[in-house]
């Protein structure tokens, strides 16, 4: 079998569109929560801190999504809709690699190798 | 209703010089609502016009609604992450969208947006709110302009040949072959893009056009198609940083990507029954608008 343009996006499409589902899902249905308890509080963005670090982090928005905190349950989704184009990325690659065009293979390793870097890039 | 008539007065209150952190009270519920709506909006218009929703959330959300540009800017590249994963999503076929171009170009686009990410930690928000006011004003510009059918590309680049970059898109008589220009330039312009695209937590959707349909003389809809392919990976290139910087607050995050997935979804509904020469000028005139406020509020920012 061979990995036409069309077959590789065609697959990879799909795959997006069950993610995106899961994504918007977890905002929506986690915002509804959020919105029915802390709906009545004050909105305030004027000021920019940067609030807690368990929703800075991949391993501590997993944490509090499990424990009851709603907003790592928010923030799931929003890492999971960051996560869509990096699957993308790796959907190409593999195509790239079954259909042996290593100019290709290179090319898509240095997109994913900056992606990679900017997940585990810490700026103080 | 009343919500949104005291956010206009208060508005009006900050133009008079007070300062908004003193005269608003507003709960999370009905700041969520507006904020979906206005989301909505953006994603509706940003996809009839096809220059992206991204570029018109942070003067949104930072002007009226007086959302911290960090914040704005963090819900702003969620947007453009939901609007290029939404339109893949909707349309999984992709015919025109040119994968190697995309991902071959994505070199310049992701490294540019990794250098974008690590001076907008360093600068403050009032510079960044002069480059987004100079970047609305260009982007009115393009809108305004629209594009040119262009004179064809050769098929002479060596980058282009060397990197099999030539394509194939479905035209009226079956598929019709296009040639790939001036690949040095585009390259350089996407890095640009990129770069853009993490200093200010935009798509930078247009200007990407821009180098593809202009410069490298891809056909148009190709150009478009392989832009929205390319716009979600320089996103993701920028939002882990800005995830570990506090810039993506769930709270204010939630409404804008509902809100614009919405809209862009209805707005690739509504495009063949919409006239979209209109929809450009007033999309152009109010980014004009927005980005003249920006600069203003940029540069008296530095003071």
């Amino acid at each position: 079998m061979t990995f036409t343009d069309q077959k590789v996006a065609f697959i990879s499409g799909i795959v997006v569109r069950l993610m995106v589902l899961i994504a918007a899902s977890l905002v929506a249905c986690a915002g509804a929560v959020y919105l029915f308890h802390s709906g009545r509080l004050v909105a305030d963005y004027t000021v920019f801190s940067p609030g807690p670090s368990f929703l800075r982090s991949a391993r501590g928005i997993l944490k509090s999504a499990m424990t009851k905190d709603i907003r790592g349950t928010m923030q799931l989704g929003v890492l999971s809709l960051i996560l869509i184009p990096l699957v993308r990325v790796l959907v190409f690659g593999l195509a790239f690699i079954l259909r042996r065009d290593w100019l290709y293979v290179g090319i898509t390793s240095i997109v994913l190798g900056s992606l990679l870097i900017s997940f585990f890039l810490k700026i103080s | 209703m009343e919500k949104i008539l005291s956010l206009i007065y208060f508005y009006g209150c900050r133009l008079q010089g007070q300062t908004r952190s003193e005269v608003i009270i507003i709960s999370i519920l009905s700041f969520s609502a507006i904020i979906f709506l206005a989301s909505v909006g953006a994603g509706l218009l940003g996809s009839l016009t096809g220059l992206g929703g991204g570029i018109i959330i942070v003067p949104l959300l930072t002007i009226p609604l007086g959302v911290d540009i960090h914040y704005a800017m963090g819900a702003s590249l969620a947007s453009v992450l939901a609007t290029s994963s939404g339109a893949a999503a909707a349309n999984v076929h992709e015919g025109f969208a040119n994968f190697k171009i995309g991902m071959f170009l994505e070199i310049a686009a992701t490294l540019g947006a990794l250098a974008g990410t690590i001076i907008t930690a360093m600068i403050a928000g009032s510079w960044v709110a002069t480059v987004f006011g100079l970047v609305l004003l260009y982007s009115a510009y393009i809108a305004m302009v629209g594009h040119s059918e262009q004179n064809i590309a050769t098929g002479k680049d060596l980058f282009a040949n060397h990197l099999r970059l030539h394509g194939e898109c479905p035209g009226p008589h079956g598929p019709k072959r296009y040639y790939v220009g001036s690949v040095p330039a585009g390259f350089t312009v996407m890095a640009g893009a990129g770069l853009l695209s993490g200093l200010l937590g935009i798509g930078s959707g247009a200007l990407k056009v821009v180098a593809m349909d202009r410069i490298m003389k891809i056909p148009f809809k190709v150009s478009t198609a392989t832009s929205n392919f390319m716009i979600g990976i320089t996103a993701a290139a920028g939002a882990g940083v800005y995830l570990h910087r506090g810039y993506m607050n769930p709270g204010l995050v939630m409404p804008v990507i509902l809100g614009v997935l919405t809209g862009s979804m209805t707005g690739a509904r509504l495009l063949p029954l919409v006239k979209t020469e209109k929809l450009r000028m007033v999309f152009a005139v109010t980014i004009a608008l927005l980005g003249m406020e920006m600069l203003y509020k940029g540069i008296s920012g530095h003071r």
